[in-house]
């Protein structure tokens, strides 16, 4: 089907979006921005059981934070959403959204004291990571797999 | 009793070599790399949970957070597969052009 159709288009078959620069570096520059934000909530976490260090590791101090991330997240979702043959791009972001906007702020707020312990911080982190390097490893593939071979 | 991260991890591992059939051997090592750190962060969030660092509702968040990084892990898994597969038609594609072209005498690859 695919031989017929890039016979008939007289052109390469093309499966997925393109590798978009833009993407790759917005995503790299909101990896960075999250991990700025974990990286100052485990300097500010309690110990197991503990009681928070200081004030600055409650929800409320950090809510702009969250809606920044937010609305950048958004930006990303938009962006991939006018790209042809990207859903799933859009799906991983959207992904993505869901764990900044109610995972990693309910999680957050939840806690004893609304502060976290820095295990939970850490977990987070792995698990937000893992969705970073996903996004990251399909759209630098674009540009490789077109690329090498 | 703990969970096994080797088990969890090897679970999974069987589950998504069925579904990516031919696909595996090019995302074996992407998808055998994130399912040990999947089955690990799992292994964490029961710890958590098991020494009291977390209430029910931040194992819920937690929770949802891995099924969104899964996601994510697999959707890459499904755009690797769609990258070979559009490789090999292409390659296929351009092994026959000139082939085709001077026997039609256009280009029609």
């Amino acid at each position: 089907v695919w031989v017929l159709v890039a016979l008939l288009s007289g052109c390469k078959v093309i499966l997925i979006s393109d590798y978009d620069p833009e993407t790759d570096q917005r995503v790299t520059a909101l990896q960075d921005g999250v991990a700025q934000h974990l990286a100052r909530l485990a300097q500010l976490a309690t110990a197991d059981r503990g009681q928070p260090k200081h004030p600055d590791c409650e929800y409320a101090q950090h809510a702009d934070t969250y809606a920044g991330l937010a609305a950048e997240v958004h930006t990303l979702i938009v962006r991939n959403e006018a790209r042809d043959k990207n859903e799933l791009t859009v799906e991983q972001l959207k992904a993505l959204a869901d764990s900044l906007t109610s995972g990693v702020p309910a999680l957050h707020q939840a806690a004893e004291g609304s502060c976290m312990t820095a295990d939970t911080v850490a977990t987070a982190r792995a698990l937000l990571d893992q969705n970073f390097r996903a996004i990251l490893k399909l759209e630098l593939a674009k540009k490789s797999y077109r690329e090498e071979k | 009793m703990a969970l096994n991260v080797r088990s969890l991890a090897s679970a999974m591992l069987d589950a998504a070599k069925g579904k990516l059939g031919e696909h595996w051997p090019e995302v074996k090592d992407y998808a055998t790399s994130e399912a040990r750190k999947t089955a690990e962060t799992l292994a964490m969030i029961e710890r958590l949970a098991l020494t009291g660092q977390i209430n029910a509702t931040q194992a819920k968040a937690l929770l949802r957070m891995q099924r969104n990084s899964a996601q994510a892990v697999l959707l890459t898994v499904e755009g690797l597969g769609l990258l070979t597969v559009e490789s090999a038609i292409n390659a296929a594609l351009k092994a026959v052009r000139d082939t085709v072209n001077s026997a039609v005498g256009f280009v029609l690859i």
